[in-house]
């Protein structure tokens, strides 16, 4: 995947088919994480944040679903993919690309949050151990696309 | 109860009202082994509208000492950047100042 071109208000990447798919795959998973993960506080009394935890939730909850749309839109009948023999070039906006982020971001935290959270070491220790590789397998898609994504907006 | 005077569960209210629109609530970003730095970087800039260089202390802030307080608000202010930043999946509460 690379960036093959970019203006104020649009990205147009390279890939070829295998980077597509796992784009498109990767991005049917969302959303992963639990907005009730989210806690608004640990030290503010419970019951006087406890409206504010509920409007969390429901903004998380709401966000998510924007995001699932906007993902739809993107990769729905007016497909970004513009392809050639050997490589497909996905067009993006601004927004969209930054929506991409955030889901990308989403499924990584969701699924590594779905592993109970694990540190640097015990993330090692998964990857040696290879018992369950899928989630890590989903987490380092992610990861190339958002590196490629930050990349392209300059960092 | 004396006239003139406010029960106290009212003079509470007052109060806590009072107190949630000053700015002594801060938001705090939390470090975990997921969030990408450079992520991190991104989503201060669109969140508070920093600069990179500021966006990216604050980023290494939390990266090497666990935490970050990003910014010292009103509760709803604080509430809001919260929301903000765990929109983008990042670890971020708000806590009373001391």
């Amino acid at each position: 995947m690379k960036l093959l071109n970019k203006t104020d208000d649009k990205f147009v990447f390279e890939l070829d088919f295998k980077e597509k798919e796992l784009l498109v795959e990767v991005l049917k998973l969302y959303p992963v994480l639990d907005p009730a993960y989210q806690k608004l506080s640990d030290s503010l009394d419970e019951e006087e944040i406890s409206l504010s935890c509920k409007i969390l939730k429901e903004d998380l909850l709401e966000h998510q679903e924007k995001n699932r749309q906007m993902v739809d839109e993107i990769f729905g009948e007016g497909s970004p993919f513009k392809r050639d023999a050997l490589h497909c070039n996905l067009e993006l906006g601004a927004e969209q690309l930054e929506c991409l982020l955030q889901v990308l971001n989403d499924i990584r935290v969701g699924t590594w949050r779905n592993l109970d959270s694990p540190g640097y070491d015990e993330l090692e220790k998964l990857r040696l151990e290879k018992s369950d590789v899928v989630p890590l397998v989903v987490m380092d898609v992610c990861e190339y696309f958002e590196y490629h994504f930050l990349d392209a907006i300059g960092l | 109860m004396k006239s003139g005077t406010l029960p106290v569960k009212e003079i509470d209210e007052k109060s806590k009202s009072k107190e949630r629109l000053e700015p002594g609530y801060l938001v705090i970003c939390w470090d975990d082994p997921i969030n990408l730095m450079s992520y991190v970087t991104h989503v201060f800039q669109v969140v508070f509208g920093w600069a990179h260089q500021k966006a990216e202390y604050h980023m290494l802030q939390v990266h090497n000492n666990g935490k970050s307080v990003l910014t010292r608000e009103s509760f709803e202010r604080a509430e809001h950047y919260v929301h903000q930043l765990q929109k983008y999946g990042l670890q971020a509460t708000m806590e009373k100042e001391d």
